[in-house]
């Protein structure tokens, strides 16, 4: 083994400038990689993250039946202890409550269908998208049971201001049309008129007060995790911590927005594609590299074989020289781009530059323009080890070239 | 002492129908241990053809080869690698050494393919080299050897393992005559020495008159052996 492996060390360097070359097409095809799998998947991750912030974070949990026809009759009754139950799974970074129904809001200038939503201001104030882009008056403080806020649209439509008075008119828990009269707190603007245009935000406890929903209830139960990539393996574990609650259902967060997880399917499978041909043409220099030192040394393998050395032995070497030059390629490759994602992960891309307006918007989702990179060791292995799994397949085919030499013809 | 070598009725003939090439065409060829057998005939006679039968690097048309009484006909190709590896040297008429091995690994190559520790490999080497005028070269690569320096390694190659016997295919071909004639001479030198069997095919005749023994080829056949 250490001989082949010296053997393999030495070989690749008899033509230096080929195996630099070589290790400079892994290298360059491997930087490419790392930047457009880590900005791609940091894009899905912000959109993901902007969505789930939004609604209810990466896995909601609510009535079996309220996603087919949302009415805030069917509720979570111990949404609370639910809660703080699921908030010590070490998985989940908030479990927060929501109280989310419909209603129409109307000012002196019109009425307009509206989505309430009741939340804990403390949490959405870290979190939510509409807490940070407010852009007239405040968001909702602890104690605010009169005020909401509103989005810019809506304010434009009922003409309102922070300060001014709007009824909500909705249907409450039991059926019973109800009116409550709220003052605006504050107006925000995420981009998105489907979510200017509609949301309300009011506090968790003004909402069951307006739905006539008990203490404690909520309509849906909200975890963001500290780690989107363990959710196959959470799910299960939200199930069993609800126990004997049947008519309760947990929703991955492809489930909560489909039109988000489309975009996510459809992003992921381009680049996936455009790093497809990358590969492709990655592994053709390779393979023919591979070729050409295999072809160009056939007298030397003979040679190797008339002496009496084995078969096995000049296909480990050349296993080993196929895999060295990965190795270098992924070395220097995943330095230089670890390091250009992993500089950008931390200090963002800005990519307003490019954008018209500084905004982004994906599948009504507004995004930050500001994109983080994902970097973690999870994805930098799977794309090196994804490169150097393709070499040692792609050595195969001038291995089995090895073992097809006539000794006696190529010798004379 | 039984013959190191024995070929009974050997024929190889290369392709098929009207192209068929008879290479060789019934060879009965005894050496004996301790011999010095210099093979001429011109080009195309069959001399090649008939040390790479004997080599057991190809498979007769028909014919027996023995090497030392062993039947090779009936062995597996692994069987046959390590008849070759523990029994025979080769040299070639272009030198063939493995480039990316200094000299002394390249002359210790069959005894690593044996499994012998490094210490011995390395003692036998240097004692070999310091013989046949190579001491000093050990970490040189062949592309930092002459021509003549590099085919004694290759000859050094063959026979540090003590085969029972050594082909060398037109070893001189490549070198200039004084060179080849002092390759000539370290073969006779490892023959009296170490009383190595040599069978070496020529177009030289300053090789064809200092071997002890002579065999013509013409046609596939031994010319009056
Ligand atoms: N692999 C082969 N395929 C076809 N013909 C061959 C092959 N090897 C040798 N021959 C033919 O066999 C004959 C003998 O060749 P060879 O043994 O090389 O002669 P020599 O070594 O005496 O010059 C020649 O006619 C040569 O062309
Ligand atoms: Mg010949």
């Amino acid at each position: 083994m250490g001989q082949q492996l010296r053997l393999a060390w030495r070989s690749i360097w008899r033509q230096g400038r080929r195996t630099a070359i070589t290790v400079f097409v892994i290298t360059f095809g491997l930087i490419l990689i790392i930047i457009l799998t880590t900005l791609e998947e940091g894009v899905i991750r912000s959109v993901i993250d902007s969505g789930a912030r939004l609604q209810a974070g990466h896995v909601t949990i609510e009535h079996e039946d309220y996603r087919l026809a949302p009415s805030v009759s069917l509720s979570v009754p111990d949404a609370e202890n639910l809660a703080a139950e699921l908030s010590g799974l070490p998985q989940v970074q908030t479990a927060k409550l929501i109280v989310s129904g419909e209603g129409v809001a109307r000012s002196g200038a019109g009425a307009f269908g509206v989505l309430i939503a009741g939340v804990v201001p403390e949490l959405e104030r870290e979190t939510s998208p509409l807490a940070e882009n407010i852009v007239e008056g405040e968001y909702l403080a602890p104690d605010d049971p009169k005020r909401i806020v509103i989005g810019t649209v809506l304010a434009e439509r009922l003409r309102l201001k922070p300060g001014k008075k709007l009824v909500i008119a909705t249907n409450d828990a039991d059926g019973e049309l109800v009116e409550r009269l709220y003052r605006v707190k504050g107006i925000f603007r995420t981009g998105t008129d489907e979510v200017d245009g509609a949301l309300i935000h009011m506090q968790l406890d003004a909402a069951r007060d307006l739905f006539n929903l008990p203490d404690g209830s909520a309509t849906q139960i909200g975890l963001v995790m500290k780690n989107l990539d363990r959710l196959a393996s959470f799910l299960p574990l939200v199930e069993k911590s609800l126990g004997g609650n049947s008519d309760l259902a947990v929703h991955p967060w492809q489930t909560i927005m489909p039109g988000v997880a489309g975009y996510v399917v459809v992003e992921r499978t381009s680049y996936l594609i455009m790093e497809g041909f990358l590969i492709a043409m990655v592994s053709f220099t390779i393979l023919n590299t591979l070729l050409m030192s295999v072809t160009e040394r056939k007298k030397e393998f003979a040679t190797i074989l008339a002496l009496g050395g084995r078969g096995s032995n000049l296909r480990l070497q050349v296993f080993f020289e196929a895999g060295l030059i990965a190795i270098l390629g992924i070395l220097i490759g995943g330095v230089l781009g670890g390091a250009v994602a992993y500089y950008y992960s931390v200090n963002g891309l800005d990519l307003a530059t490019f954008v018209p307006g500084g905004e982004v918007e994906i599948s009504g989702i507004s995004v930050d323009s500001t994109i983080y990179p994902m970097f973690t060791a999870r994805l930098m292995s799977l794309i090196c080890g994804s490169i150097l799994v393709v070499t040692l397949v792609l050595s195969l085919i001038p291995i089995s070239r090895v073992t097809r030499l006539s000794i006696a013809n190529l010798l004379r | 002492m039984s013959a190191i070598v024995e070929t009974r009725n050997l024929t190889k003939t290369f392709g098929k129908g009207d192209i068929a090439v008879h290479a060789l065409r019934g060879v009965n060829l005894t050496i004996n241990p301790g011999e010095f057998t210099a093979m001429a005939g011109p080009s195309g006679s069959g001399k090649s053809t008939l040390l790479n039968m004997i080599g057991c690097l190809d498979r007769p048309t028909s014919g027996e080869v023995f090497i030392e009484g062993i039947a090779t006909q009936k062995l597996r190709p692994m069987a046959l690698s390590d008849l070759r590896r523990d029994r025979i040297g080769f040299v070639f008429q272009s030198f063939n050494l493995i480039p990316v091995m200094t000299a002394l690994e390249n002359a210790e190559y069959i005894l690593m393919l044996q499994g012998k520790p490094v210490k011995e490999r390395r003692e036998r080497v240097r004692d070999l080299f310091e013989q046949i005028g190579l001491g000093g070269m050990e970490s040189r690569f062949p592309n930092q050897l002459s021509g003549g320096q590099q085919q004694r390694v290759s000859i050094a190659r063959a026979v540090v393992a003590e085969p029972a016997l050594v082909l060398a295919d037109e070893p001189t071909a490549n070198v200039d005559s004084e060179t080849g004639m002092a390759l000539i001479d370290l073969m006779l030198q490892l023959n009296e020495q170490r009383n190595v069997t040599f069978l070496i095919s020529t177009h030289d005749s300053t090789v064809m008159d200092r071997a002890h023994r002579l065999i013509r080829m013409r046609d596939g056949q031994i010319d009056g052996a």
